[in-house]
């Protein structure tokens, strides 16, 4: 992402998109978002940001064919998958979505999730008044993600070549330093342990999405 | 490129929406963050006042923040309790706070069959469904059957009270008569009118002598530390326990005696005392009435006598008895669930002897002694807030039967034992609803039994911090805040010389979590009864006019350290809450409720036989304190499972070795666990530790390890309880006759 040329900001675009996408994804699920999986809205802006990318947003679209048809119960079907993923479960939460779950002593809240909240500080951002979930929480982080990106192309469009330069650093670093040493490990988990094909799927996206190298992807050709 | 109709419709869509317009469909408007107001640097390192609430003893503490997350703890130096020291269980409360296991979100279940190993699909849901859920629920049960029908099950708090009685059910049951309700029924009865003095002034003792008490082994915090240093002054500490508990093992003298029998050495202790006129004549002339009564009432228990059914030499009672009357200051150790406590039939009659000797040595409100309550007037709730009168109803029968203990009922705190077969024999009546908050099923004598009860209800709400068996069987649940995450002033009651309150300062609680108090007053908003909720009534309304009552604020108490009261000098008592205003030795309120004045011999319920020859002890590790730690991992590591404890005699003759697995069984129910041998133990006696036997999967660490001791105690009838006899309603614990065999 150290290429001005057009194609090239078209694809960090493209993957910000997505990552917001996924961000959506590891949130609960309501009855709105649902509708937009059912009715194709969804995985169908889904494929349109992936596919120039390289990637495919098949087995989501493949993992959403498998829900019930009717709103209600799917959002069901659902959110009891999202709650015994990530929230309480019998036995116990097999993925719980949180850093300090798999870098620190076994807790929550533990210094991976100190070190997001200072991260959002430091780019100027606090959690939201409604937000209830821990700063190291998968969906958090990954919008951090996204707005970091978006942000440093921002300050391109509008000349600040060094304000760009100075999100993108942070894009990095949180990047390599605060997510990546625990994504794997939860994706691995949540393709291991969920019940609904949709998660598995979610998680394999994550792992695509996140493995990209910012400093090669996006200076090569643009594939559009 | 092959160019496929999907990807045109795909490079369309990209065409019309553009990559910013894909983001915003994919994101589905999600917003974590908000914009901080101004550049924010890291947090400076922090600190918060608190009170510990794992155990009851409530040290305050300082907790030290870094980004707002505690990363370290430290006694409060400024607490009479904590004295700038906690304990290995208070220390660990962290990992409750970010225990990954914790209730986050209000869920309800999915699947309606419930019970033991029944998964209940939970689903989360918002704090207005759960509440209107609740609400309409709780509102079916009393339109079709009655206030009544509705059972609150949690801690005796103002606003759990309040909860109760607004509703207009009875039904408040909280634990005590598992617990210390022998203790609490004597001492109302006996000396203070209230409740239980939780102070001792150990450090100041000269002689300490206690019955079954493991005040050091339950590691509380002041007391272990008190003991420590009054024995370090030469005080002596002597302990009578059918088992070495910790604290006999600190002890200058342990007398292994057998279970159930204490009553009969305490007995001849006061006979011999009086008889040989070494009793504190001064203090019994100014401060007791019915001596007279008292000793003519002990002349039939003579030491040999005693010895005889305790199987400690007569002698040995002879002299412990006169040590403890001429050195001074000494005093009666007791807690809970000692031989005092609730743990047998007897116990209460034992209870009963504790105040007499203190009293006849002059340990009562007295240095060296037990001290009755130095707390400041801080205002009651109903003095808070105005709101009508509780309906009539409140005072009717109830499912536990309580109304039939006078005196106990007047404590209003309601009883364990009889709770499951009040639900299922439908006596007085058929309960439909419970609320449940902070209290767990293993918590009760025989929660096989009570799963079957709660199973026969319409609905049960449970507010609680980590996923119990209760929440196992909840239909929704409102997640708890843990203490570090409530706010509020905390009367020092476990050491308080002089008026002390500490503050409490919450941390923003984590995810959708609420207190009690939040919970309760929304549920009676939407079950309509809006009288009962006035305008401004909140925790905080309540913690403000508390400041307000000691003139101070948070400001000032923060200033002052966390805590409010400067030291005074101590003023003994001279009155007492009494109807005579003296230390009734013979109790004018057990007689006018139909109990005995005078303490007196009575067996205790369990009876060794052939086929059930061993007596079961209860105990419990220092680290442990059930529901607060039992799914700490590194708690867990010092001691993965519990034990049935014996004495190498009892394994041969059992046929079994350290480390087998051996069925405990009583008449009720069997668990099975591994032995551990130890001398220190009488060989008729078994001993399981408290707080294993987890069955509730939610709990990832606690889940699946060792057994319930519970399991084997049985629960009662209040017929049963009648003929008991016991005015406190002991569940009598460990009053057992158990078998043993290898597995």
């Amino acid at each position: 992402m150290n290429d001005n040329g057009r194609g090239t900001t078209e694809s960090t675009r493209l993957w910000l998109a997505a990552l917001r996408g996924l961000a959506r994804g590891f949130t609960y699920p309501d009855a709105g978002w649902v509708a937009t999986l059912l009715d194709g809205q969804w995985p169908e802006a889904l494929a349109a940001v992936l596919e120039p990318l390289g990637l495919s947003a098949e087995g989501v679209r493949q993992a959403i064919e498998t829900l019930p048809e009717e709103l209600e119960m799917a959002l069901q079907a659902l959110q009891v998958e999202y709650t015994y993923l990530f929230i309480n479960a019998v036995p116990h939460v097999p993925a719980p979505p949180y850093a300090s779950a798999y870098t620190g002593q076994g807790l929550l809240m533990g210094e991976p999730a100190e070190a997001a909240l200072v991260a959002y500080r430091q780019a100027g951002l606090a959690l939201a008044e409604d937000y209830r979930d821990l700063p190291d929480h998968v969906a958090a982080e990954l919008e951090f993600l996204a707005w970091l990106g978006e942000q440093a192309l921002a300050a391109q469009e509008s000349g600040d070549e060094e304000q760009a330069g100075w999100y993108l650093a942070q894009q990095k670093a949180f990047l390599s330093q605060q997510m990546r040493p625990w994504l794997p490990a939860f994706c691995r988990r949540v393709k291991e342990v969920a019940r609904l094909p949709f998660y598995r799927e979610l998680a394999c996206l994550a792992e695509s999405l996140l493995s990209v190298d910012l400093d090669q992807t996006f200076s090569e050709e643009s594939k559009l | 490129m092959d160019e496929s109709p999907a990807l045109l419709t795909r490079r369309q869509f990209l065409k019309l929406t553009g990559a910013a317009g894909a983001a915003a469909l994919l994101g589905g408007g999600l917003t974590v963050f908000a914009p901080a107001p101004t550049y924010a640097a890291p947090e400076e390192d922090g600190i918060l006042y608190g009170v510990c609430d794992v155990c009851t003893m409530g040290c305050a503490f300082i907790a030290h923040l870094r980004n707002g997350r505690i990363v370290r703890l430290s006694g409060n130096p400024k607490d009479q309790i904590a004295q700038g020291k906690m304990c290995v269980k208070g220390y660990s409360g962290i990992r409750l706070l970010y225990d990954p296991d914790r209730l986050k979100y209000p869920m309800k279940r999915t699947n309606p069959e419930k019970g033991i190993g029944v998964d209940p699909g939970w689903v989360k849901i918002t704090w207005d469904e759960a509440l209107d859920l609740t609400a309409s629920k709780l509102k079916e049960v009393r339109d079709a059957y009655g206030p009544q029908a509705i059972v609150v099950v949690g801690r005796p708090s103002a606003w759990n009270k309040h909860f109760a009685r607004s509703i207009g059910t009875p039904n408040h049951v909280a634990h005590i008569n598992t617990c210390y309700s022998t203790h609490e029924v004597i001492w109302r009865a006996m000396v203070t009118g209230k409740g239980k003095p939780w102070t001792a002034d150990y450090e100041e003792a000269k002689y300490i002598l206690a019955f079954g008490w493991d005040g050091m082994g339950k590691s509380k915090n002041h007391w272990g530390r008190a003991v420590n240093i009054a024995r370090a002054n030469g005080a002596k500490l002597v302990v009578f326990d059918p088992r070495l508990s910790i604290t006999a093992a600190k002890a200058d003298e342990w007398i292994p005696i057998k279970p159930g029998t204490d009553l009969a050495v305490l007995l001849a202790m006061i006979r011999t005392i009086i008889n040989e006129d070494l009793y504190d004549h001064e203090f019994v002339a100014n401060y007791t009435s019915g001596f007279d009564q008292l000793k003519a009432a002990v002349q039939e228990y003579t030491p040999e006598w005693a010895a005889g059914i305790s199987e400690v030499p007569a002698e040995t009672i002879v002299r412990i008895a006169r040590e403890f009357a001429t050195t001074k200051p000494a005093v009666v150790a007791h807690h809970k669930r000692d031989a005092g406590g609730p743990n047998y039939t007897n116990s209460w009659r034992t209870a009963q002897c504790f105040v007499i000797l203190d009293a006849l040595v002059g340990s009562i409100d007295r240095p060296g002694g037990h001290i009755l309550g130095r707390k400041p007037h801080l205002p009651a709730f109903n003095e808070v807030f105005q709101f009508p009168d509780y309906p009539e109803s409140c005072h009717g029968p109830r499912i536990d039967g309580l109304e039939q203990f006078p005196i106990l009922l007047s404590l209003n705190k309601g009883s364990f034992s009889t709770l499951a077969e009040g639900i299922l024999s439908q006596t007085p009546y058929p309960v439909k609803a419970m609320v449940v908050t902070k209290h767990n099923l293993l918590a009760f004598p025989n929660p096989p039994r009570l799963v079957e009860a709660l199973k026969t209800l319409d609905f049960i709400a449970v507010s609680d911090i980590l996923p119990s068996e209760m929440v196992q069987l909840a239909d929704v649940v409102l997640p708890d805040n843990t203490f570090y995450e409530s706010s509020g002033l905390v009367a020092r009651e476990y050491h308080a010389m002089y008026p002390q309150v500490a503050l409490r300062e919450a941390l923003p609680a984590l995810y959708d979590t609420r207190s009690f108090s939040n919970i309760a007053l929304n549920i009676l908003k939407r079950m309509g009864l809006t009288d009962y909720v006035p305008e401004g009534m909140s925790g905080k309304a309540f913690m403000e006019a508390q400041l307000a009552a000691l003139e101070t604020t948070v400001e000032a108490i923060r200033g002052n350290g966390g805590l409010w009261g400067e030291e005074r000098p101590f003023e003994p008592k001279t009155e007492f809450g009494t109807p005579s205003k003296k230390i009734e030795l013979y109790s004018t309120v057990l007689e006018q409720n139909g109990y005995d004045p005078l303490p007196r011999w009575e067996e205790p319920r369990a009876r060794v036989s052939d086929q059930y020859p061993l007596h079961l002890l209860i105990w419990r590790k220092p680290w442990e304190r059930m529901s607060q730690s039992q799914n700490d991992p590194i708690l867990a590591e010092f001691c993965p499972e519990n034990y049935a404890t014996m004495n190498p005699a009892l394994a041969r003759k059992v046929g079994v070795g350290e480390g087998d697995y051996v069925w405990v069984e009583s008449p009720v129910n069997k668990i099975k666990v591994r032995v551990h041998l130890t001398e220190g133990i009488r060989p008729d006696c078994v001993a399981v530790d408290h707080g294993f036997g987890h069955w509730s999967p939610g709990l990832s660490v606690a889940y699946g390890k060792g057994a319930n001791d519970g399991d084997l105690v049985p629960n009662l009838t209040v017929a049963q309880q009648l003929e008991i006899g016991c005015p406190a309603m002991a569940t009598a614990w460990e009053d057992v006759a158990v078998k043993v065999y290898k597995a």
